[in-house]
């Protein structure tokens, strides 16, 4: 089991925004973390990366805690955040080398992954250039060659759709369902449930900071008395019973 | 027309004056009082050593009253929307012109006023212009002032630009006056005005208001004026401009990145392409040198760079915040204490260099000297007492 999250309860300040959180994500598993805005799938995902302190539980990735080994934890974890993050005084292939030295991995094999990467992308013309020539897509797609050109246990990936052209979301599936299949674990939050509902393994429906109901799309549609519905139909109903 | 440059006026004088704020904060202002008073120190010694009069000073009193004739432009606050906007109401254009006219004459005038007042010690004594003469050469230049900005007006009318020959035309004036006679200055002064008066709007009936030349001019002012505020402080749309600065590389990679030290690499490619950080480093970095040039006190010598040292220290203080905040570098899986580790580096390099650089016009104020060795200690004492013990104080308080 790569990721397991027993029990957790947490937020920012005083506040408790998640309230006794459990779920896990397997070895060759694509989980979907879906909720609507302000549900707090963003707060889970930045107590995972170690962002922020859980109040009570535990959050265990190969079995292994924050706090037991701060830097090995951190190597296990290619994150996507939803808004790109970039240093504005980097170019694209300085980002790479970055990236290359701060989790520590071998220089000539990680730019090879990175070469393919960049080309399956189209920035393998822009290696020189800075962030603020790129737009919000191209930043996107150097976010996901800094963490896809990795191989971590897990890959945490926030709302990794929006922005991106169809050509890219394509491409991106590709990545995640080939990272599956070599053994990592991915956690996706995303709205676009008719994708994520195409090629996610499972479901982690949440609400007010609680999970309202977890497993695989045949599970959902038992569980709401809902067969043959998309998870679009299950989430409509979900939001029902939120606004009620 | 009248109400709409009453708007326009009261707009772009808001935001001068906003500026103007943020660029005299008090660490300007305390370098500004040095820079004055050792200017003025400097002039006065100057001024000592000069008792017969010069060759060289009559040709430089003449430099100096053209450029203050060319000081100052004609501010039309145009905007690019006005060719569309404002087509319509071309016939009551001149109206709107001459409270601009009139409104640009303000700033001139004063520094005019300020110029001959200081330049008179030396026009008296190294060009021996007497008090009677000079005031022609007051009135003279008033006069040109206002012919040239009236010029500017006619300008916006006619494809040609014949104000730099006007200039040129005063510097000669100006020239053949202090040689021959200040009274060939006052009948060139006076027949220009009546040119100006009577003949030139005559230039321009009938002719139609040239709206690109003008909007273009008038960005072109606004856009300098903007740029000599970025000298001093952030102004929007023009600082933070990356600019990759290939030729500094060699001092990039001076500094040598390691997993453990990962940090480094990301400050060092900072500081040395955002202009923001850059420039403030080499704004005061000029500035203290400027000053220690005029100083040949060793106390004030001292002060002002151990002052200036922490000066530039102090203001970097945001680099590291700004790079802390950043969501991809909380989650690096790098030993976290070098991140102040790695910055402190950074910081004592940029420090010694200012040292470094300063220490040149301490040798020519004191040459090689038990002076100059002890200003570099005290410098060298206070980069350790900020790197060292003041800024992780303040690093740790905000990592937290």
């Amino acid at each position: 089991m790569t990721l397991e999250v027993k029990d957790l309860t947490g937020g920012y300040g005083p506040l408790s925004v998640l309230k006794n959180e459990t779920f896990d994500v397997q070895k060759n598993e694509i989980v979907g973390l879906i909720g609507l805005n302000g549900a707090g799938k963003s707060t889970t995902i930045k107590h995972i990366i170690g962002l922020l302190k859980p109040r009570s539980g535990e959050i265990l990735i190969d079995n292994l805690a924050l706090a037991d080994n701060v830097e090995e934890y951190r190597k296990k974890i290619a994150y996507v955040p939803e808004m790109p993050i970039l240093y504005s005084e980097l170019t694209l292939k300085e980002h790479i080398d970055l990236t290359i030295m701060a989790y520590d991995l071998d220089h000539d094999s990680t730019w090879d992954k990175a070469k393919i990467l960049l080309e399956k992308f189209r920035l393998n013309n822009k290696l020189d250039w800075f962030p603020e020539n790129f737009s919000k897509g191209m930043k996107q797609k150097v976010m996901i060659v800094c963490a896809f050109m990795r191989d971590a246990s897990l890959f945490i990936i926030d709302e990794p759709f929006t922005g991106l052209d169809p050509i890219a979301v394509h491409d991106l599936i590709e990545l995640v369902e080939e990272k599956k299949a070599n053994g990592s674990s991915i956690l996706m939050s995303t709205h676009n449930l008719a994708t994520a509902e195409q090629y996610a393994d499972r479901f982690v429906l949440i609400n007010n900071g609680q999970i309202k109901i977890e497993g695989s799309i045949e599970q959902l549609r038992t569980s709401f008395e809902m067969p043959n519905a998309s998870l679009d139909d299950i989430y409509m109903e979900l939001t029902k019973e939120v606004i009620k | 027309m009248s109400s709409l440059w009453k708007k326009r006026l009261s707009n772009h004088q808001t935001s001068q004056l906003k500026y103007l704020r943020l660029i005299f904060n008090d660490q300007f202002v305390i370098a500004l009082i040095f820079l004055i008073g050792s200017l003025g120190f400097w002039y006065s010694n100057v001024l000592k050593t000069i008792t017969t009069e010069q060759w060289w000073a009559k040709i430089i009193v003449a430099v100096i009253l053209t450029v203050l004739v060319s000081v100052g432009h004609l501010a039309t606050l145009l905007e690019t929307a006005d060719s569309t906007f404002l087509l319509a109401k071309e016939n009551q254009l001149p109206e709107y012109l001459k409270k601009a006219r009139n409104y640009s004459y303000i700033i001139p005038f004063v520094v005019i006023a300020l110029g001959m007042f200081l330049l008179f010690p030396f026009a008296n004594i190294a060009a021996s212009i007497n008090l009677t003469e000079y005031s022609i050469y007051i009135i003279a230049t008033y006069l040109f002032k206002i012919v040239e900005i009236d010029i500017e007006k006619y300008e916006l009318y006619i494809e040609k630009n014949f104000h730099l020959v006007f200039l040129m035309g005063v510097m000669i004036t100006y020239l053949v006056s202090i040689y021959v006679s200040y009274l060939i200055l006052g009948i060139v002064a006076i027949a220009i005005t009546i040119i100006d008066m009577v003949y030139a709007k005559q230039l321009i009936r009938g002719k139609l208001f040239l709206w690109n030349k003008a909007i273009k001019k008038e960005n072109a002012r606004s856009f300098n004026i903007k740029r000599f505020y970025n000298l001093f402080t952030d102004v929007p749309g023009m600082s933070s401009k990356i600019v990759r600065r290939k030729y500094l590389d060699f001092i990039v990679n001076r500094f040598k990145a390691s997993h453990e030290h990962s940090y480094i690499y990301i400050y060092i490619r900072g500081f040395i392409r955002n202009n923001e950080y850059i420039g403030l480093f080499l704004r005061l970095t000029i500035i203290e040198m400027a000053i220690l040039f005029f100083v040949n006190n060793i106390y004030v010598a001292s002060l002002i760079s151990g002052l200036f040292i922490y000066l530039v220290g102090f203001q970097l203080k945001p680099f590291y915040k700004q790079y802390a905040s950043n969501l991809m570098q909380q989650i690096y899986p790098v030993n976290i204490g070098n991140k102040i580790k790695d910055f402190q580096k950074l910081v004592t390099s940029i420090l010694l260099t200012q040292l470094l650089i300063s220490i040149i016009p301490v040798v020519y104020a004191f040459g090689i000297s038990v002076n100059t060795i002890a200003i570099t200690g005290i410098g060298l004492l206070v980069i350790l007492l900020f790197v060292y013990i003041l800024l992780p104080k303040d690093l740790k308080k905000f990592d937290e």
